[in-house]
């Protein structure tokens, strides 16, 4: 019953969600307050499904939650097109973005040892440099900080110059410090730290971090920021 | 300042607290005023100790569920006091007092962890604005809550207006702590939204109280249906805030810091 994601890669996603406009723009007629109670209603009740599911199932990236959503978006925009509303709008974009751009997003957990390059199916590869942990003098950590060298594999197996130069080879890679909170862009992907060898500590000899890639994101985040708006302009109104 | 000192201060906000509410319900020339400055007092003792608190932990008191319920007492009792010289519901300040010394009740039998130890996770410009608008809003809508309460027992009181106002300004907040939230959450786990069980309630909390919004405008006369609605939506949001530790569902919430040390 799950979405086959990789269905819905870019632009099909583009052409789904485009898809969804025009369904809006089709049935505006559907922009009451009636209506848009009935959506509110199945998508609470999509919502609970998945409030009482264990964790790991993930209800929401199944047919009938993505169904209740896509009617749910359908409705919000042929109100839009008649009431507009920041907050309505906001709303419509984040979870228009959000649904649509799952397809297209990716997450990598890799494993980045000390002495070596890490091997990626990502067009970068990462070295772990150094690694600290502060601590309260209780003993509970502090802080994780973590150096790593990311390198361009494309650059690396391609270089401009000379293949023996090294310090040419140091130009393709770049140091950078992994702090938890603290993500680093590097080439459209974020890079988290997640995890280390907590037995070792500073002695760890790998460090575990994900990579994310979510091309949709600034229109989620367009979306989150326009929903703020329109919830203090309701404040101040 | 310490935990020990938390009985002291609690006793002196509770007195305050329940005077302010025996006084609403005296007829004198001046009962207003001297509730308000009652119920106040009572309120600035209790945030004094917030703030030494504070200032010994040298970390916000924003971490376990016993800190959150601080603030809560905190907020719900300021929410009551606004409600009151607003509108002058003279009954509203025996409700939110009653509840906030619930609150603070349990802190003083079940204080839980108070160390001072702020793990890595929870160390970010996102926490304190995160968790403080949302304990203002539970608080605010905990407020509409009583008042629906309030309705629905007593039909004759017209409650409603208040109810509006309140749950405007507490969804608005409740909306502004879930963004700042789904903005953290990029920055922490990798994505704005993840469907955590406890992102899961909150959306369901979220829609219920939007959905009140629309079922006013749809039936406006509708009062019973339109209280039980509050009513609902203050279930789903103690769900969100601390019914989830019993759910077994939520057991792997990533929000849930007291297990996941490493986080």
């Amino acid at each position: 019953m799950t979405v086959s994601l990789h269905l819905f890669a870019f632009p099909v996603n583009l052409i789904v969600g485009l898809f969804i406009v025009s369904l809006g723009w089709k049935f505006r007629k559907l922009y009451r307050d009636k209506h848009m109670t009935i959506a509110l209603l199945l998508l609470i009740a999509v919502a609970l499904v998945q409030g009482f599911m264990p964790a790991h199932i993930a209800f929401t990236r199944m047919w009938p939650f993505v169904v209740v959503l896509t009617v749910f978006l359908i409705v919000l925009a042929s109100r839009l097109f008649l009431k507009f509303s920041l907050a309505g709008f906001g709303l419509w974009l984040a979870l228009w973005a959000g649904m649509l751009g799952t397809a297209d997003a990716s997450v990598t957990h890799i494993m980045v040892p000390r002495h070596e390059y890490a091997r990626t199916s990502l067009p970068f590869t990462l070295r772990l440099e150094d690694f600290r942990v502060t601590r309260y003098q209780t003993g509970e950590p502090l802080e994780y900080r973590a150096q790593v060298s990311l390198q361009d594999i494309n650059r690396r197996e391609n270089p401009p110059h000379r293949r023996d130069d090294l310090s040419d080879l140091q130009e393709y890679s770049v140091l950078r410090t992994l702090r938890v909170n603290h993500p680093v862009n590097y080439k459209g992907h974020q890079v988290y730290l997640m995890d280390y060898d907590s037995a070792k500590g500073d002695l760890t000899e790998y460090c575990i971090v994900m990579v994310t890639r979510q091309p949709w994101r600034w229109l989620i985040f367009a979306g989150i920021l326009l929903l703020l708006g329109g919830a203090l302009k309701t404040f101040v109104s | 300042m310490t935990w020990e000192h938390f009985i002291y201060f609690a006793i002196a906000t509770a007195c305050c607290w329940i005077a302010g509410s025996v006084t609403a319900f005296l007829n004198h020339r001046n009962t207003f005023l001297w509730s308000a400055v009652v119920y106040a007092t009572g309120i600035v003792v209790y945030a004094s100790f917030i703030v030494a608190f504070w200032i010994f932990l040298q970390r916000p008191p924003l971490v376990t569920m016993g800190e959150t319920r601080l603030w809560y007492s905190l907020f719900l009792a300021m929410a009551g006091l606004i409600t009151y010289i607003r509108w002058r519901y003279k009954w509203i300040l025996s409700l939110t007092t009653v509840m906030a010394l619930v609150f603070l009740l349990i802190n003083i039998l079940r204080p839980e962890i108070h160390n001072q130890v702020l793990m890595p996770a929870l160390q970010s410009v996102w926490f304190i604005p995160h968790v403080t608008v949302y304990m203002f809003s539970y608080a605010l809508l905990a407020c509409t809550f009583l008042l629906a309460l309030a309705g629905l027992i007593r039909p004759s009181l017209n409650v409603l207006p208040a109810i509006d106002k309140l749950c405007r300004a507490g969804l608005s907040f409740f909306t502004v702590g879930m963004l700042l939230g789904a903005l953290w959450a990029k920055q922490a786990w990798g994505n704005y939204w993840n469907w955590d069980p406890k992102e899961t309630w909150a959306a369901i909390t979220w829609l219920l109280y939007v959905f009140y919004f629309h079922l006013k405008s749809i039936r406006p006369k509708a009062y019973k249906y339109i209280y039980v609605s509050l009513i609902v939506a203050f279930l789903a949001l103690q769900i969100c805030w601390y019914g989830l530790q019993y759910l077994p569902s939520a057991r792997g919430s990533m929000h849930n810091y007291a297990l996941n040390i490493k986080r």
